[in-house]
């Protein structure tokens, strides 16, 4: 479990905390979302979780290791991966194996180990046929899988998605996001999930909507999603869907519940077919 | 304008040259380069000429992938060897009114043209089969023992193969900058100095701007990967000198015994 | 009709070991004041199809017209014109940012096409105003002080103080959260219908496309598989569903009421149209 308590976070040079004073509790194989308009705090939040940053006030722990201790960091970036929102700023290697290799070799492994590694990281995000490729001249959606691949060769517990699908098209977005679930189903790992569009945070189990720093809501998909002009209030686009029966309802005589996510519920509502 | 430079770019494929161990292929290079330096024109030229051959063949590339590399060469070739032609003084071969060109000077300018090609042919064939990768895991242990001297061999390999990671994204960075900066009247190459000025500004402010950015987020990725400098850290890839490797640095050593001793 | 295309092919990294082909025989026409949107996954060719346009890239084969004129005969100062004219919007414009104040970044085309102070001044506040940002509030704030959203607004604005006839946007709404997207939508197409500027928009996401756009293509590996008016795009419904794009639910559900027998027009694609009419029928029908 990813323990946050009481923690506040200032940038130096920062006029206001990034983040203030937040409480928060994530379980391991929990896959919760993370929402809140540009400089919210959310990318902040995110690398106090893995000691990327560490807490002005307040403790952060995983599994007990809390991160302001030194010779704790390291345990703590294995537990927990961070992939960040533009796979150009943290691929590193020339050859695809060279950069999934490079979390493995940090950790000390055995060449055979980091091989046997390697291997089956590539095979989980379906890239075994790239090992000898320049990560460089993938496609955006691929060079996505690659990254999550590096973190996968770590063996973590807890996979931190910041934004992860920002430069990719809907196509990729929908691969990854399956990728995502499917590590969290054979793997067991925990995933929080960064992001803009509540199409995407509605997979999560919980919602949290962070603004201005501080926690602001934290609900099952099916309260935020209902949550209405609030959303807009905090930089959150409603669902399309919801916007749609927004707009029917906002004519006279008309009310559909406003929780209906698949269209055909919604058809089957509007047209009973006889 | 920034793409036409290719000196480094890896070109997979199966070959023995390929499977070689980088440091082989490094200090075999050298060999070589020094053989070419060393061979006198004509005969000892054509064995080496013969032996780059048997190079390619080994390579499997082909001698179109060589071209993008000449290329850009072809112009300071042109220019030295009309420079030898016409000044080079001796034994006149031929002259055209006040021009004269002498026996020497045809012979200094075809040697150097071949030593030239030759050089350009080496190092090229040394980027095409070795990935920077391996070329910089091979420096590294060739320059381990320097170590001891208190030199960060491992700190400064890895800021090398980094760089050498990031160039083709910077080219692609500055280049997409000058294109918006083009599309706003701004040309630093065109104006008075004073203008060019400002729109070079316009040009590198973003540019060290977003540099500095990606710096920033590769250390962070990298500090997320688990990575503290080369303490207690290990390799996928160990190098190994297998009987190939010492073929192939025999050979090379032993062309160069016999330019320097025959 | 600013721009034709004639079978236009582009590769990129010619030559090289990787050489990959981006553009295949484009052959289409824009006209003047349109807006277009122009979809297509990472990687189809959009940016090159933009940088068509403006001959910031070079159609290798067959040939770009700019008001009759094909581009590969342009002299490097009619290219010049060609650019302020035909405006371009970088993808992540604001990283492009240089100056420390609004008002300069702003100023910056203006005063490099040669205007005095006096017109560059006045080109500053109408482009800021065609924004949105108001120019006693905005004009000398600091430009790294500004939201991700304002920022863009900024660099938008750089590009509309040329007074572009045509713009064209790689990405517009990229990395904006809703609020920033629905913002620049909008005075994207405040420009196209009030001051009659023809708009050209790449972008991945549908339902921005439609909310705003009039005619809509979709390009896959280099080709245009589809190029259609918005209003008719129900009529590509079998297409759509081919190229594994979804439709926003409204036209979604529009399109499933009509097959259940409901006459649903949709030649006004807007959210609150197709609403509108669905009420209607509700209530006529029960």
């Amino acid at each position: 479990m990813i323990r946050l308590s009481g923690v506040s976070y200032t940038y130096p040079h920062g006029e206001r905390p990034a983040i203030k004073n937040i409480s928060l509790g994530i379980n391991g194989n929990e896959f919760i979302a993370i929402m809140g308009r540009n400089g919210s705090g959310k990318s902040t939040l995110a690398r106090l979780l893995n000691g990327l940053l560490l807490p002005g006030q307040g403790d952060v722990s995983v599994d007990g290791l809390s991160s302001s201790r030194p010779e704790n960091l390291l345990p703590i970036r294995k537990k927990v991966g961070l992939l960040f929102p533009d796979p150009d700023s943290q691929l590193l290697a020339n050859l695809v194996e060279e950069e999934v290799a490079f979390g493995p070799e940090n950790l000390g492994l055995e060449p055979a180990e980091i091989r046997n590694r390697v291997d089956t990281a590539l095979k989980m995000v379906s890239m075994e046929d790239y090992i000898k490729y320049p990560p460089y001249l993938l496609s955006g959606g691929q060079k996505q899988r690659i990254c999550m691949a590096s973190l996968l060769a770590m063996q973590p517990d807890y996979l931190i998605l910041d934004e992860p699908f920002s430069m990719l098209d809907p196509r990729g977005r929908k691969d990854l996001l399956t990728l995502f679930k499917k590590m969290r189903e054979q793997q067991g790992i925990a995933l929080v999930l960064i992001t803009h569009s509540l199409e995407e945070a509605m997979q999560a189990e919980r919602i949290i909507i962070v603004d201005n720093g501080q926690i602001h809501t934290i609900g099952t998909p099916a309260d935020i999603m209902t949550m209405g002009a609030q959303l807009t209030q905090v930089g959150i686009e409603p669902l399309e869907i919801s916007n749609f029966i927004g707009e029917l309802n906002r004519n006279p005589g008309v009310k559909i519940p406003a929780d209906i996510t698949d269209i055909e519920s919604l058809v089957d509502i509007l047209c009973p077919s006889s | 304008m920034f793409r036409n430079i290719s000196l480094g770019q890896y070109l997979p494929a199966d070959s023995i040259l390929h499977h070689l161990d980088p440091r082989t292929k490094t200090v075999a290079g050298l060999f070589f380069i020094l053989a070419v330096f060393a061979a006198a024109f004509p005969l000892e030229l054509f064995f080496i000429y013969l032996a780059g051959g048997l190079l390619l063949y080994l390579s499997r590339l082909r001698m179109i992938d060589f071209w993008p590399v000449f290329k850009p060469f072809l112009i300071i070739i042109l220019i030295t060897v009309i420079f030898q032609l016409l000044f080079i003084p001796g034994t006149p071969l031929f002259s055209f009114s006040i021009l004269s060109i002498s026996y020497e000077a045809v012979e200094t300018a075809v040697t150097f043209t071949l030593r030239f090609v030759l050089l350009l042919f080496v190092v090229r064939l040394l980027t095409a089969t070795t990935t920077p990768v391996a070329l910089m895991d091979g420096l590294e242990q060739m320059l381990n023992p320097l170590r001891k001297l208190g030199l960060a061999v491992h700190e400064l390999i890895m800021i090398m193969t980094i760089s050498l990671r990031f160039i083709p994204m910077f080219i692609e960075e500055a280049e997409r900058i000058r294109k918006a900066q083009l599309c706003r009247g701004a040309d630093f190459r065109i104006g008075s100095l004073s203008s060019r000025l400002k729109n070079l500004f316009a040009w590198l402010l973003p540019l060290l701007r977003s540099s500095l950015q990606r710096a920033e987020d590769l250390s962070q990725a990298m500090e997320a990967r688990a990575y503290q400098g080369g303490e207690g850290r290990t390799r996928l890839n160990i190098l190994r000198l297998r009987g190939g490797d010492y073929a192939y640095l025999l050979s090379m050593a032993a062309l160069l015994a016999a330019v320097l001793l025959v | 009709m600013p721009f034709i295309l004639k079978d236009v092919s582009f590769t990129y990294q010619k030559g090289m070991a990787f050489a990959q082909k981006a553009l295949k025989g484009l052959d289409f026409t824009v006209e003047d004041g349109e807006m277009l949107g122009v979809m297509g996954a990472a990687g189809s060719g959009k940016s090159t199809f933009l940088q068509l346009l403006n001959a910031l890239l070079k159609a290798e084969q067959g040939y770009v017209f700019y008001e009759g004129q094909d581009l590969a005969q342009f002299s490097k100062k009619q290219l010049i014109g060609l650019r302020q004219e035909v405006g371009m919007v970088f993808q992540y414009p604001e990283q492009q940012i240089f100056a420390d104040l609004v008002y300069d970044e702003i100023a910056f085309g203006p005063r490099n096409i040669g205007l005095d102070s006096e017109d560059a001044d006045r080109r500053v506040r109408e482009s800021m105003q065609q924004v949105g940002l108001d120019f006693a509030e905005y004009s000398s704030r600091r430009t790294i002080a500004l939201s991700s959203g304002e920022k863009r607004r900024v660099a938008l604005a750089g590009i509309l103080a040329l007074k572009p006839r045509h713009l064209l946007l790689d990405e517009p709404t990229a990395g904006l959260d809703g609020e920033g997207r629905r913002v620049i939508l909008d005075y994207l197409q405040h420009i196209n219908r009030q001051e009659h500027i023809t708009v050209i928009m790449v972008a991945h996401h549908l339902g921005q496309l439609l909310s705003v756009c009039r005619r809509l293509m979709i390009i896959e590996k280099g080709r245009i598989v589809l190029d259609t008016s918005v209003s008719r795009i129900l009529d590509h419904y079998d297409r759509l569903q081919e190229l594994g794009i979804e439709l926003p639910p409204h036209l979604e559900a529009a399109y499933r009421l009509q097959r259940r027998g409901w006459k649903i027009d949709t030649a006004d694609v807007g959210v609150a149209a197709i609403a509108r009419q669905i009420a209607d029928k509700i209530r006529s029908g029960s």
